[in-house]
């Protein structure tokens, strides 16, 4: 039963395993402690990213702003975080709270507006941008030592960043799931009309699944505050399309209603190594993005051919 | 299962569960439904029969919440009840299974069938264990075992998930119970197991009501029956008191007069020019055979929903891996996309015309001449003086009413669009025209201007296939009818014999003692693949 769900994250954890057996092959340091904390610590903050946007994919929708709000709540977390535990624990409540009020207004938009959620979240993307440059005209700001290790170092062979996306997965993801709201954030993706048909609060359900998509994207802002121990406005640009990529990859529906966890955290720990392993195979930087985009097609194409074995195109067309 | 009441209220018969009087309905100027009543009793299987429009579905979707009717009044065990929407008629007990299916395909047969009242724990967590033991009690109730809780409703057949929406509305334990179509996509025998469970059902109080084609199916399952016809209730009868001569004559009523233009003569030599041989596939086309002449309309009729609407889908080229041969002039074609139909000369107008057949946003211009832009064009690009005398040439020979043809084909009536998607097609050197349904919806004006096309198109040599659900059209515009039930052809009637009457009974799968003689011709069926 678990394994009818879980199996459309099979192309993901196929290709990690893969890539982490060339990697080792050509690398073999990376199963050292060391090795597997640069690891951890490189792809979890697209990990998250990748929870925030599958939600809101899970909806029928798209969140453009997902990197937005991870370089607004880096800038608020490095900015006000001080130096002591109270000060921290405080300031990564009002972080997590940040993302998720601006999670919410994209839903609000999404749901009462009905507007185009990639339009909404690519308006919603410069407004965020533009407070965390506000707030942080300069990179700079800094976190306390403890709060970095708290979250990158590592015990042994095992990486805290592992175990914050274990935490965040099974503590936080995983019980919201299995909520009345978490199956109707599936059925709203899956069939919306049926939805309706079915007495569930459509708009309501869009609402908070774009703002857990923004507390997550706020998760995401502070693990890589912990990693770069410093704000930067720009930082999150980059994932807000790896994060799609992830969540596809992952094996979910970009039309929405079909997706786990596992996949898409996989997928974002493939796409942030496979960098480090284009460059330890020696290929040169001038060609890494043609390649990493290359590996990504191939990869896709290979985890979709069965979509064409439909008899109808326009079934495929729809699909 | 909610206790019923068994105290009548004031005014209301004892053991009436449901009353429906006087309810009136119009969609855009037309009269789905007037003053039409209708009334159910607790615990009885009531079905409701009626020729294609007759009211059957409207009335459904009025029961269930889905309209608002204009007038009318409904009474629930006495008590007068409106309801604003679907959510609403279901807290009021009254739960419907819909033609258009409302599952959620990626979810679990349990997560289906509880969706919005699920267990929860003090957490809110969906206790699992718990729904699957709920949903096991349901299909233990009823007999049930061959369906997993678990499985997702993607794996499920068509009829296994058809149980599930009917689940689904049961685990609401409802009072009124509605199915609309609820067996289309049901064997005989799945339809036996759903009525055996039905009737337990009905022995615990709770009320069906169930709209089927299939009336000799499910005659011996139900208690009554209630007949519509062109919007109105003609009338409600124990199902055991009536035979099937009685229900075909009540659902027909008196004839529709309607003018239509003489018939193109086909030459007595005339060659086939479309020939279908065996063809199968799809999602329901079973072993089809038949073949049109030059100058000949083909008419399809049967039930809604017995694979017509694929037929001319795959004569299209919609589907792929089909198996049989498709013949145009004697040429074998190999068909798989409609670019490859429409280079073989057969064009499609399809079901829906807002869909499937315009670009709504885009312009009468536009529209009229996409499919033949390469005509007026030179090196690749669009003349547009020629693109312009075209169109006027086709807007004045369809009379499309327009302002101006720069106008979005969205700001058309009905029956203009369907004349854009002719227009189209008209003169794009296809010889085979492929009608799915062409008036529906359209005035009778502008049906009769869709007749004199067909009509013109025979005279020029073409050749039509023609599905409608009004069987008026068959009657008047087809050479030759041929009968669809479950994919298969089942029938072929010629000449005379097209008569509202045959198409009715062979549509119904009645063996009836026709007027003229004979009941057409029936065509070998093929085995299952």
């Amino acid at each position: 039963m678990i394994f009818r769900r879980y199996k459309t994250s099979l192309v993901a954890i196929v290709a990690l395993i893969l890539l982490l057996a060339y990697y080792w092959y050509k690398q073999p340091l990376i199963l050292s402690p060391f090795g597997l904390r640069t690891l951890a610590n490189q792809g979890t903050t697209l990990a998250l990213a990748a929870l925030a946007q599958l939600i809101v994919v899970l909806t029928g929708g798209v969140d453009l702003s997902v990197g937005a709000i991870v370089g607004l709540t880096n800038c608020v977390a490095a900015t006000y975080m001080g130096t002591g535990p109270a000060s921290v624990i405080g300031v990564v409540i009002l972080t997590l709270a940040v993302g998720t009020v601006a999670g919410m207004i994209n839903g609000l938009f999404v749901a009462y507006g009905r507007i185009q959620p990639i339009i909404v979240t690519l308006a919603t993307l410069y407004v965020y941008s533009g407070i965390a440059l506000l707030i942080r005209p300069q990179p700079g700001g800094a976190v306390p030592d403890f709060y970095a290790h708290a979250l990158t170092s590592a015990w042994g062979y095992l990486p805290y960043a592992f175990v914050v996306v274990l935490a965040v997965a099974l503590l936080i993801w995983t019980p919201i799931m299995r909520t009345r709201l978490g199956t109707a954030i599936y059925a709203v993706g899956d069939n919306p009309g049926g939805a309706h048909m079915s007495a569930i609060n459509v708009n309501r359900t869009l609402i908070a699944a774009y703002a857990l998509g923004g507390f997550f994207a706020a998760c995401a802002g502070l693990f890589l505050t912990a990693q770069t121990t410093s704000g930067d406005a720009n930082v999150g640009t980059t994932y807000t399309l790896n994060s799609v990529a992830a969540v596809v990859f992952g094996g979910a529906l970009l039309g929405g209603g079909r997706g786990v966890a596992l996949g898409p955290i996989v997928a974002a720990y493939f796409i942030s190594i496979i960098i480090s392993v284009l460059f330890a195979s020696g290929v040169s930087p001038f060609y890494q993005s043609i390649f990493q985009g290359g590996i990504l097609i191939v990869v896709l194409v290979f985890g979709n051919a069965w979509t064409l074995r439909a008899r109808n195109w326009l079934a495929v067309l729809r699909s | 299962m909610t206790s019923v009441e068994t105290s009548p209220a004031k005014g209301t018969e004892a053991g009436v569960l449901l009353e429906a009087r006087g309810i009136s309905k119009s969609f855009g100027g037309v009269h789905a439904l007037s003053e039409a009543d209708f009334i159910c009793r607790e615990g009885e299987i009531h079905a409701l029969l009626g020729a294609n429009g007759a009211g059957k579905s409207t009335l459904v979707k009025i029961l269930s919440g889905v309209h608002q009717p204009d007038a009318g009044t409904i009474r629930i065990a006495g008590e007068e009840a409106t309801f604003s929407g679907p959510a609403d008629a279901a807290a009021k007990g009254v739960a419907t299974v819909f033609q258009e299916l409302s599952l959620f395909t990626h979810l679990s047969v349990a997560q289906n069938i509880m969706i919005g009242h699920e267990p929860t724990g003090a957490l809110g967590q969906i206790n699992r264990k718990h729904m699957r033991a709920t949903v096991k009690g349901l299909f233990e109730n009823l007999g049930i075992t061959h369906l997993d809780p678990e499985a997702l409703i993607s794996e499920l057949s068509l009829a296994d998930r058809q149980l599930v929406e009917i689940f689904k509305a049961l685990s609401r334990r409802p009072r009124l119970l509605i199915l609309d179509e609820g067996t289309s996509a049901l064997g005989r025998k799945e339809v036996e197991r759903l009525f055996e469970l039905l009737r337990k059902l009905a022995k615990s109080g709770t009320s069906v009501v169930f709209i089927s084609h299939r009336m000799s199916e499910i005659r011996e399952f139900v208690d009554r029956m209630s007949i519509f016809r062109n919007g109105r209730h003609v009338a409600s009868v124990n199902a055991s008191e009536c035979s099937d001569e009685e229900i075909v004559e009540m659902m027909l009523g008196e004839r529709v007069e309607r003018a239509f233009p003489q018939r193109n003569v086909v030459a007595a030599d005339a060659r086939p020019l479309l020939e279908v041989d065996h063809l199968s596939g799809g999602t329901r086309i079973n072993d089809v055979s038949f073949s049109v002449r030059r100058g000949e309309v083909v008419g399809i009729a049967g039930l809604e929903g017995q694979g017509q609407g694929e037929l001319l889908l795959a004569l299209f080229g919609a589907y792929r891996r089909l198996t049989g041969e498709i013949r145009v002039d004697g040429k074998p074609v190999r068909l798989g996309t409609p670019w490859r139909a429409k280079k073989a000369g057969i064009v499609l107008i399809p079901e829906d015309r807002k869909t499937e057949g315009l670009i709504l946003p885009m312009s009468v211009r536009e529209n009229i001449s996409f499919a033949t832009l390469p005509k007026y064009g030179s090196f690749g690009f669009v003349l547009p003086a020629r693109e312009r005398a075209f169109v006027e040439e086709m807007i004045a020979r369809l009379s499309v009413r327009v302002g101006s043809m720069e106008q979005p084909a969205r700001s058309l009536s009905g029956g203009n669009q369907q004349k854009l998607v002719i227009a189209k097609w008209l003169d794009a050197g296809s010889d085979i025209f492929l009608f799915y349904d062409p008036t529906r919806g359209i005035d009778v004006g502008t049906k009769h201007a869709f007749y004199e096309l067909i009509t013109d198109l025979t005279k020029q040599g073409k050749a039509v296939v023609l599905y409608t659900t009004e069987p008026v059209e068959l009657i008047g515009l087809c050479h030759r009818v041929l009968i669809m039930d479950d994919g298969a052809m089942v029938t072929e009637l010629t000449g005379a014999d097209i008569t509202e009457e045959n198409i009715l009974a062979a549509s119904l799968g009645l063996k009836r003692k026709a007027p003229n003689g004979s009941a057409g011709s029936p065509v070998n069926r093929g085995a299952r693949p």
